[in-house]
């Protein structure tokens, strides 16, 4: 049993001494900040993070030399402070308040004068308590944000922490259990290491480690944890697709390596929230040691979350297999051991799920990849134990025949491991199915890119795959040198490089690179610095375990406020009604208002985002349609802020002072978000008539990714009536009906893209020259980098232009920017704001006024 | 029994089972077994084996830590340890 006297005690301050307080180290340490300060600098420019972690990160920072500085005793208690200071910036004081003290309740019990077994029953009590709160089973005044944080904070820790404290294996005191529970950064994040609390306090400060080399460490743990976060946005960015427009073996690759690449995400984490440990002192192992080159089961689950690996061996597999040992024989034993340990996990995934989402999770999914993962790694044991591994006192001497097997192991892991990986993400089996299809029309052209990928993938095996953990990057050891010459060359070699890398990556950041000899090049470059979603998410959020838990925007409302990320419902315009036995199938309420991305929008009585105008054009009226999508809709801007707005009032300006006999310019906005082709036809043919609209302006701007979606939706759902005859036809050829899954059914429309295009613009021109109607293509740019777009509104101009059709081209709109960024709605959320809408409104008025009043003057 | 006789037999069984053909010069006792990636999870459990078995007594699941079992000489401690009890 503990014992409460000594329990308040410090015993921290009896480690090593400072060895460090000359001017040289004074210097290095100065540096060190420096470069932090660089890093951060990078999280924040790149908005690798939410706001409440820069601010923690700012926090961090700050308070690290002052924590050097401190005498040895009073740096625990320092620590122990600033990660208060950082909980209430981050949850504000009433929610801390809250968070601390069912937490101090937890560690109180946890200390009580009884026996270890009625404390553990108290523990209990209080865990059933809080989870019929949690499930809402009754009502509580506990805030909602702080759920998801406490159970990051105490879930698997607490069972450490009673395992250690059952064994007395090390010190037990009030500051070491609180830096323990309430480090920071543990609030910025729901998922953190499960750290194990000997062996936090047995790196704290060790004997024999100069204390630069351990926030030298933190340093470039802190570094390596951008790169793995910018690394994540390369692959969100440029790697990930949609699932549905997979139809190729090359791009079947990709969507199932870049599903398993998003893990970058926590590991990038995982890093940060160690190098900042080291700041202040925690002299941690790696968490992560280059699991990508993994080259057997049980090699990944050692270089993976390597802390749940060491959580899982230490309170599970030992106790299990000690027990089972002494019943069964060592072989049999660790078999069962392992199985176990991988039901546990699986069990304590759905209980971590559980704590952070506010629901148990059980799904086919989950069962499906741990248990693979529990068979793989046993009979990889069964392997191992027949044919045990080459170990070497000595480096192992690398042959030509070595280093290919290690290469091929590596490449076959990677494989098994990214197959597993995407059956535990994906949201449906048919889904996967269609992907994994693709393979079979693997071309020449395909099979060779894959091939160049895992020769790749075979290269850094070889090159990498031999470092042992901790000996990886830009981290140097120093311990043990004798020679200070050689450890100060180091540690200046290793700073310069990390604050050279730091500041080229705040250029690229500060400075959008613009490289005309490979545009391809500055168009990935370009990109990994928006944090807003992708062209996948856009359509449907990613999935997947981490992504899901780390996301908080999308299960808490309450947390995404105070961490000032994307809120869940950001993207639902509640006006939006979706109903395929109407076409075109969606519409939007009549007469209404909402609010949606925190802009007030309101609907007339003809359903359309606009103004009020009569049914029946009045007299003496120019009335024309304009059909866009999300940017001609003015997401995120009020209703008199929409560009086209602007320029109708403009354009009623001018008439009223010429003399034209026209009284009155209309422009009706049939826009809605997410609109393609075929819905955009759909309205303009119902609309044309019935309105007596005398010009069209078609908007193109996405148009070419979302038609086939729209016509799988169509010819698979109930109201195809009205899709043109020819789509019709084309979905009889590729023998869609309506019983075909409407993935499926994307697949194989996906391949006729651009003849869906062209029939529905050579349609729209039909229809418009046989109802003597102006038809007008516009061409709108996007704030951001468009070079990935460009092609595709190039492909469309000239298709349009080839048909007769004038193209209003303003995609130089905001050139007159310098940063783009500037005029976003959101930091997530590139639509344009009022500012950018006046900058549309003015290049679309430069355009579009003079054709206007020649089209008026010819009526 | 002394220390150095533990050490000797742990040094002689992990030479055997694990580093065949393996010069015991450079198996040292203060060699970090674990972290050095020669001893893993599954092979700490052959040496607990071979520990009870050999010295017949009992080592708890926490006692198969770093701390007790990542050189030859922090092991023939924890026996000795266990010896003495």
């Amino acid at each position: 049993m503990a014992d409460p006297g000594n329990y308040f005690l410090t015993e921290e301050g009896q480690g090593v001494e400072i060895e460090s307080k000359t001017l040289k180290a004074f210097v290095q340490l100065a540096f060190l900040t420096l470069a932090c300060g660089l890093v951060f600098l990078i999280v924040r420019g790149y908005g690798l993070e939410n706001s409440a972690f820069v601010t923690s990160l700012l926090i961090a920072i700050i308070g690290f030399p002052i924590n050097h500085a401190l005498p040895h005793r009073l740096r625990l208690p320092f620590f122990v402070g600033i990660s208060m200071v950082a909980i209430i910036a981050t949850l504000g004081s009433t929610n801390a308040v809250w968070l601390v003290g069912i937490g101090s309740i937890f560690i109180l019990l946890a200390h009580l004068p009884i026996a270890y077994k009625h404390r553990v029953a108290c523990q209990l009590a209080l865990l059933g308590m809080l989870i019929v709160w949690r499930s809402e089973l009754l009502p509580s005044s506990i805030p909602q944000a702080i759920w998801p944080i406490l159970g990051s904070m105490f879930i698997f820790r607490m069972i450490i922490y009673m395992y250690d404290l059952r064994k007395q294996s090390t010190a037990f005191n009030v500051w070491r259990s609180y830096s323990y529970f309430f480090m920071m950064p543990n609030v910025n994040f729901t998922l953190l290491p499960v750290i194990d609390y000997k062996n936090l306090f047995a790196v704290y400060y060790p004997k024999n480690t100069p204390e630069l080399e351990i926030y030298h460490k933190g340093l470039a743990l802190l570094f390596r944890g951008v790169i793995h976060l910018l690394l994540y946005r390369l692959v969100y960015q440029n790697v990930l697709l949609d699932p549905v427009t997979v139809t190729t073996a090359s791009e079947a690759a990709q969507y199932l390596i870049g599903i398993f690449l998003l893990y970058l995400r926590i590991s990038g984490y995982f890093h940060m929230i160690s190098g900042i440990l080291h700041l202040y002192g925690f002299n941690l192992p790696e968490t992560h040691h280059l699991y990508f080159l993994a080259s057997s089961f049980t090699d990944f689950w050692r270089r993976i979350n390597i802390f749940w690996k060491d959580f899982m061996q230490k309170i599970f597999f030992y106790p299990i297999q000690f027990f089972l040992g002494k019943k069964f024989g060592p072989k049999s034993s660790l078999v069962l051991a392992t199985a176990v340990t991988f039901v546990i996990t699986w069990f304590l995934h759905a209980y971590q799920w559980y704590w952070i989402r506010g629901e148990f999770k059980v799904s086919v999914q989950d069962i499906l990849f741990w248990g693979s993962l529990g068979v793989v790694v046993i009979l990889n044991i069964l392997v191992e134990i027949r044919f045990p591994r080459r170990r070497s006192l000595k480096a192992p001497k690398r042959t030509w025949k070595s280093e290919l097997l290690l290469a091929l192991k590596t490449i076959l892991t990677f494989c098994s491991i990214v197959l597993i990986w995407n059956v535990w993400s994906t949201p449906n089996f048919t889904e996967l199915g269609n992907v994994l299809a693709a393979f079979g029309t693997a071309s020449l052209l395909d099979l060779a890119k894959i091939a160049l990928f895992f020769v790749g993938l075979g290269a850094l095996a070889i090159i990498y795959g031999h470092r042992k953990r901790g000996d990886s990057g830009l981290i140097h050891s120093n311990s043990g040198t004798n020679n200070p010459a050689g450890s100060s060359q180091k540690f200046w070699s290793s700073v310069g490089l990390t604050s050279l890398l730091a500041s080229l990556l705040l250029y690229i950041n500060y400075v959008p690179l613009n490289i005309h000899s490979a545009p391809l090049a500055s168009s990935i470059l370009n990109r990994m610095t928006s944090a807003s979603l992708n062209a996948t998410d856009q359509r449907l959020l990613q999935r997947g375990y981490y992504e899901e838990l780390t996301d908080v925007g999308r299960f808490s409302a309450e947390l995404q406020q105070l961490y000032g990320v994307r809120p869940r419902d950001w993207g639902i315009n509640p006006l939006k009604i979706e109903d395929l036995n109407k076409f075109p199938g969606v519409s939007l309420s009549l007469s209404s208002n909402a609010d949606f991305k925190n802009a007030l929008v309101t609907t007339n009585a003809l359903g359309i985002r606009d103004i009020e105008y009569a049914v029946e054009k009045p007299q003496n009226t120019f009335r024309a349609g304009i059909v866009g999508a999300s940017h001609t809709f003015g997401s995120g801007v009020n209703n008199n802020e929409v560009y086209e707005q602007i320029v109708e009032g403009e354009i009623n300006e001018l008439i009223a002072s010429s003399n034209t006999g026209i009284e009155s310019f209309e422009l009706l906005n049939f826009s809605m978000g997410g609109l393609g082709a075929v819905y955009k036809t759909g309205l303009i043919e119902n609309n044309t008539e019935r309105l007596d609209l005398d010009a069209i302006i078609y908007v193109l701007i996405d148009d070419y990714r979302r038609v086939h979606i729209e016509a799988a939706a169509h010819l698979t759902g109930p109201g195809n009536n009205q899709l043109l005859p020819e789509v019709t036809q084309l979905g009889e050829q590729l023998s869609i009906s309506k019983e075909t899954n409407i993935d499926v059914a994307e697949i194989k429309l996906r391949r006729h893209l651009r003849d869906l295009v062209r029939m529905h613009y050579e349609h729209i021109n039909e229809f418009a020259a046989k109802n003597d109607v102006k038809l007008w293509f516009l061409a709108l740019p996007l704030a951001k980098d468009q070079s990935r777009r460009t092609p595709m509104i190039n492909e469309q101009i000239e298709m349009a232009k080839s048909l007769g059709i004038e193209v209003l081209d303003i995609r130089d709109a905001y050139d007159s920017l310098d940063d783009k960024k500037s005029v976003w709605i959101a930091p997530w959320d590139e639509h344009p704001n009022a500012e950018g809408h006046g900058l549309l409104a003015g290049r679309f008025s430069d355009v579009i006024t003079p054709i206007i009043l020649e089209s008026i003057n010819q009526k | 029994m002394d220390v150095t006789q533990v050490e000797s037999d742990i040094k002689h069984f992990i030479l055997t089972e694990f580093l065949p053909g393996e010069d015991e010069n450079d198996l040292t006792l203060d060699l970090e077994l674990i972290s050095t990636g020669i001893l893993d999870s599954i092979s700490v459990i052959g040496v607990v084996a071979h520990i009870q078995t050999n010295y017949q007594i009992d080592i708890g699941a926490h006692e198969a830590s770093l701390e007790n079992m990542n050189t030859i000489h922090s092991i023939a401690t924890l026996v000795i340890s266990k010896l003495s009890q």
